[in-house]
């Protein structure tokens, strides 16, 4: 029998992974024009939009379209600015680091509710990787249960005998072939085995579970380091760089202040482009056996991400 | 909570302080929660960067 509710899930046996059906997504504000973006202020003579004010700072609502929702999990959209036109790369110092704040407020209130289980802050920048609106802005998921990824994390932390990105930034640092950005309490890289080709990660010096354990130098350094290297990415091929960024953070299913909150608090980027204009598809090897097969070595990646992130500062 | 479009409604003021931000909290008309950040590039009255919340800060190893 079908399940026409709107937000389900199933368990893929096969794949030993929950998967996700919200099917009013389908009818989601796909490209609109300028004049319709549901994310601008709400202006004297125009649309009504998401936000029923003139002027804003950084909003952050229910998703309209949602994928998870109370009492199930949570989907909010984060508004980086009123302004439409930018990017993350383009926002003021000030306000990538009042950024920082609002995700980790975030983080402290979906975490902190019991249907909620990993809280997950991520930008899509980019039709490449299925953007459905320009203006800048990211979004969060409230899972309601581990995902994959981070369950693969806290394994990665027992294969390893202690947290997994502290000792991959120390084995890094100690190369330093793949190293991009060196800043106080931040390092950015090019992983060891990146599966995509300009794929970089920016970790916390010190172990830090989540945004809620820093301090508010850490975090300003973190916002100038994300902006480093975006700034970096769209000076690499002299175009607006496409990526998926994830911030990934200890799973909330134990109390805020538990040692049993374990994680490493990192943000990952995931370009889709390999050259200024082909693409890498997740094709027969990465869907079908779940291998990715990489056509650049991250080390000549580094070099020229280093490069862009020079010419760009 | 409506917007007219013909008469804009203010943003509303701050009720909360984070760190370096604050906010305010808005029922959406359909009843879906809005929360509008504000920070000192533009507001200046409005947050004091010297009290970072202390509720989930790094604990002894």
């Amino acid at each position: 029998m079908s399940d026409r509710s709107k937000i389900s899930q199933r368990f893929n046996e096969l794949r030993g992974e929950q998967v996700v059906y919200a099917i009013d997504r389908q009818e989601r504000t796909f490209l609109p024009s300028r004049e319709h973006c549901p994310l601008d202020p709400t202006r004297p003579g125009g649309p009504p939009t998401e936000i029923p004010f003139a002027a804003f700072q950084i909003a952050v609502f229910d998703n309209r379209f949602p994928s998870f929702e109370e009492p199930g999990g949570a989907a909010e959209v984060v508004v980086y600015t009123d302004r439409h036109d930018g990017s993350f790369a383009t926002l003021s110092p000030a306000r990538a680091e009042a950024l920082m704040w609002v995700w980790r407020h975030r983080y402290e209130e979906l975490g902190a509710r019991t249907d909620v289980e990993y809280v997950m802050i991520f930008e899509n920048r980019g039709v490449e990787v299925g953007v459905t609106l320009h203006h800048p802005h990211g979004q969060i998921y409230g899972y309601p249960s581990l995902p994959p990824v981070p369950a693969l994390e806290l394994a990665a932390d027992e294969r390893l005998g202690g947290c997994a990105p502290c000792a991959l930034l120390a084995r890094e640092l100690d190369d330093g072939a793949r190293v991009l950005i060196e800043a106080d309490g931040v390092v950015a890289y090019v992983p060891h085995a990146a599966r995509w080709a300009f794929e970089a990660h920016v970790v916390m010096r010190e172990h830090r579970r989540s945004l809620l354990d820093c301090e508010p130098a850490e975090l300003r350094g973190l916002a100038q380091t994300l902006q480093a290297l975006v700034r970096g990415y769209d000076a690499l091929f002299d175009r607006p760089f496409p990526y998926v960024m994830v911030v990934h953070q200890a799973p909330t299913s134990a109390p805020a202040g538990s040692r049993d909150r374990k994680g490493h608090l990192h943000v990952e980027f995931y370009p889709p482009l390999r050259t200024a204009e082909k693409l890498k598809f997740l094709a027969g090897s990465e869907q079908g056996a779940g291998a990715f097969i990489s056509d650049t070595l991250p080390e000549e990646s580094a070099a020229a991400l280093r490069e862009a992130i020079a010419r760009a500062a | 909570m409506a917007a007219s479009p013909d008469q804009p409604v203010p943003e509303p003021a701050p009720q909360e302080r984070y760190g370096l931000i604050a906010l305010a909290r808005v029922r959406k008309d359909d009843g879906r929660s809005l929360i509008l950040y504000s920070h000192d590039e533009y507001r200046g009255d409005a947050v004091d960067a010297s009290e970072p919340p202390t509720a989930g800060r790094r604990e002894p190893a």
